[in-house]
């Protein structure tokens, strides 16, 4: 074990020395976390409230009517409402791009409801906003639903023969009394979602890891193609600790960079890792995965190029399966389930677990997640060192 | 015509290395391949549900398809799960018994989930829905109480009965933002401006390779002059940068159908553009003596660049400000070239303007890193 040690203390030297490791490690996740952040972060999720005009050009009773239950829908947080003067105005600024959509009750329209004519509600919506125009549609057809119910109940009841001077005022008010049959209501949920700082902090940091890692197993090869490998194996030390040590090398850099990286967009861009303890477990299993992957690709490769080629590809495959550039959940199944196959996945969804407030039972699939990642390939790469060295 | 020559084997060194064998050819094709299928389809957002069948259910779960994307799961457990995780925007949990509830006049709730940071507009979306496939148990509702008849009996009275209604009328304003773009189109133009630079700068770490192997010196110690080897090493830079372009053209061409345009209009703008990603390959190459570190900052400062100068997100969508700091980068006026030639439905005279400023990074960013690499090949 000293043997090892002693072997990582000096490849660490030596990084910290060259500042190839330090670029890669943290400044590059560093960089690219920002500027994503700030380029994406306006298009990030929905979290934007979808804002629909309204626009009563009635000015009669049913039209207050809607009013108030635009109003309401906007006080639940669901929408958010602007009144405009008239049609014109609401369209220009539908057409501007300001709005994604908007609802005219149009003049006359409450006194054609009460003559029992046919009566229209419109609604200008912009070709680019399809959801928001949705959401304003089904808003006017609610509405419009609820006024020709009314309107048939009084059919219904004339043609009951339970006719009357008053019927229209009675069925309005029973209308208004009724309990309605069919109400939407909320259920609890929780995000495990993380938001775009936190998302594009995490997954550069991830993404990056594999590269970082690189420095310490790679460096096998380097030392068999300098003919330094032989010179160690001649020195009295069991041959394992000659791995081992660079395998370590690895995987406190790992430890290192990502604990700076958490620190830094913290304080950087208010990134949200959660709670430090929990967070330290997450480090550990990820820095041993991305350790053991690199490290049965080294084993394997022939060359120093070759071995650094072929981690960055798989490196590169294994960030856009698996969700570092963009979200991979939600949209394409079949590309959320392929993620599945991947560290920066389970990664990040032990980190989504901590935003959502869980411990460290939360991140436990995470773990084993990681924990399999690395035995597979930390036996992998036990097994092709022994037929390579002997 | 030794610039030429240089040029060329620069290109072939490139070519040969294998690991470009998944870089250059693979990668750029897989990747406008993922975005497109992500994001090119634009079918609306997602919803989970759960419920136990019946005709209402159906019928709503239906109306609502036009608007949104539905995944069926079992349990309300796993509709809560996937609308946390962001699988899904917004879930659906029909109670148990809905329908029989409903048909017999008794009150039910639907379970609207939805994430905490989600406004959840498409509560709307399923009131709806429901407003329009219960509407005769609603008018029955109200007949009973009206007149004290059964629900059930008032149910069957009411079905026949219409009214003048209220008809909702949808006008659709405004211009599309990418009116005739087909489902890889404006992800394959943010892929090649940003795979040409990428590539044209990744060969930094080659100019340092040459210096350091001595080969810089060796083409010196013939009777070739200074400035020849410098172009040769820029027409490098170029012939490569030039080469993943037009490789990127004629792929995403010929298997996504993607539409470029004018080939003079396209040529017109990446051969600017290749000679902005050679200078500043050449620029990149004097600041840096280590080629791990070259192509390290290489890759950080292409896909940096990429994503504020519009590749990953188009311009359309970002803000105004921050549209004004893209066009900082070459890479935007890069993409406003290829959407003039494509989705915007302009001519090849409608690029002059874009291919003129990125000439002017060309020519800048090749000035001063000539002078730079004169200065250290010297040395």
């Amino acid at each position: 074990m000293r043997a090892a040690w002693r072997i990582t203390a000096k490849d660490l030297r030596l990084r910290l020395r060259d500042r190839s490791a330090f670029i890669l490690g943290v400044v590059a996740p560093l960089v690219l976390a920002y500027i994503f952040s700030i380029v994406f972060g306006g298009a990030f999720g929905n979290d934007s409230i979808a804002t629909i005009g309204f626009v009563d050009e009635d000015g009669g009773e049913v039209a207050a009517g809607f009013g108030e239950a635009m109003e309401a829908l906007s006080a639940d947080g669901i929408i958010e409402v602007e009144r405009l003067d008239d049609a014109d105005s609401l369209r220009a600024r539908v057409a501007d791009g300001d709005l994604g959509a908007g609802i005219v009750v149009p003049e006359g329209f409450s006194a054609r409801v009460f003559a029992g004519e046919p009566a229209t509600v419109d609604v200008i919506g912009s070709v680019d906003a399809p959801t928001v125009t949705d959401i304003a549609e089904s808003i006017a057809t609610a509405f419009a639903t609820g006024v020709s119910d009314t309107q048939r109940a009084v059919g219904a009841v004339l043609a009951g023969g339970g006719g009357g001077p008053d019927v229209i005022e009675r069925v309005t008010a029973a209308a208004a009394e009724v309990e309605p049959l069919v109400t939407v209501g909320p259920v609890e949920a929780a995000t495990r979602v993380l938001d775009s700082a936190t998302f594009f902090s995490v997954s550069m940091a991830v993404f990056f890891l594999f590269f970082l890692v690189q420095f310490g197993v790679l460096e096998l090869l380097e030392e068999e193609q300098g003919g330094t490998l032989a010179r160690l194996e001649a020195a009295p030390i069991p041959r394992w600790a000659i791995p081992l040590g660079k395998a370590q090398t690895s995987f406190v850099l790992a430890v290192i960079a990502l604990t700076i990286l958490a620190v830094a967009t913290t304080l950087l861009m208010g990134a949200n890792w959660g709670p430090p303890l929990a967070l330290g477990a997450l480090f550990v299993a990820v820095a041993l995965a991305a350790t053991s992957l690199v490290g049965v690709v080294t084993a394997f490769a022939r060359t120093v190029d070759a071995a650094g080629n072929l981690v960055s590809i798989i490196a590169v495959v294994m960030g856009l399966v698996g969700g570092s550039f963009f979200p991979v959940t939600g949209g394409n199944r079949a590309l959320e389930i392929a993620s599945l196959a991947t560290p920066h996945a389970w990664f990040m969804r032990g980190i989504g677990e901590l935003q959502a407030g869980g411990g460290l039972a939360s991140i436990t699939p995470s773990l084993a997640a990681l924990a399999v990642f690395a035995v597979v390939g930390g036996l992998g790469a036990i097994a092709a060192l022994r037929r390579r060295f002997g | 015509m030794k610039v030429v020559q240089i040029g060329l084997v620069g290109l072939r060194r490139m070519l040969r290395d294998r690991s470009n064998i998944f870089f250059v050819f693979i990668f750029p094709l897989v990747i406008i391949l993922l975005v497109g299928a992500q994001f090119g389809s634009g079918s609306g957002p997602s919803v989970v549900v759960s419920h136990d069948g019946g005709p209402l259910v159906e019928a709503i779960v239906e109306r609502m398809a036009d608007s949104v994307v539905f995944r069926e799961v079992e349990s309300e457990s796993e509709v809560v799960d996937a609308v946390e995780r962001g699988a899904a925007s917004a879930g659906i949990v029909f109670p148990d018994g809905f329908d029989d509830a409903i048909s017999e006049g008794r009150a039910s709730q639907i379970g609207f989930v939805r994430r905490p940071d989600e406004p959840g507009a498409l509560q709307p979306i399923l009131e709806a829905a429901v407003a329009e496939v219960t509407a005769d148990h609603r008018v029955a509702a109200i007949v009973a109480r009206s007149t004290g008849a059964e629900f059930t009996e008032a149910l069957e009275d009411v079905a026949p009965v219409r009214a003048a209604g209220v008809e909702v009328q949808t006008e659709r304003v405004g211009e599309e933002l990418f009116p005739d773009a087909g489902q890889f189109d404006v992800g394959a133009a943010g892929m090649l401006v940003m795979f040409v630079f990428l590539t044209a700068l990744t060969g930094s770490a080659v100019l340092i390779q040459n210096r350091q192997l001595g080969i810089t010196h060796r083409m010196l110690s013939t009777p070739t002059p200074t400035a020849t080897v410098i172009a040769g090493e820029g027409m490098a830079r170029f012939l490569v940068g030039l080469f993943q372009g037009v490789y990127i053209v004629v792929f995403s061409l010929i298997l996504f159908r993607v539409d470029w345009g004018d080939p003079l209009g396209w040529i017109l703008v990446l051969v600017p553009l290749a000679a902005v990603g050679a200078g500043a390959a050449m620029l990149l190459g004097t600041l840096f003596r280590n080629p791990e570190q070259a192509a390290g900052i290489s890759v950080i400062s292409s896909i940096g660049l990429a994503a504020l100068g519009g590749c990953m997100l188009p311009l359309e969508l970002f803000s105004p400000g921050l549209r004004t700091i893209a066009h900082v980068t070459p890479h935007a006026w890069a993409l406003d070239g290829f959407a003039d030639l494509t989705y915007r439905g302009g001519s090849v005279a409608d690029v002059l303007p874009e291919v003129g400023v990125l000439c002017l990074y060309a020519g800048g960013l090749i000035l001063l890193a000539s002078w730079r690499l004169r200065a250290v090949i010297r040395a």
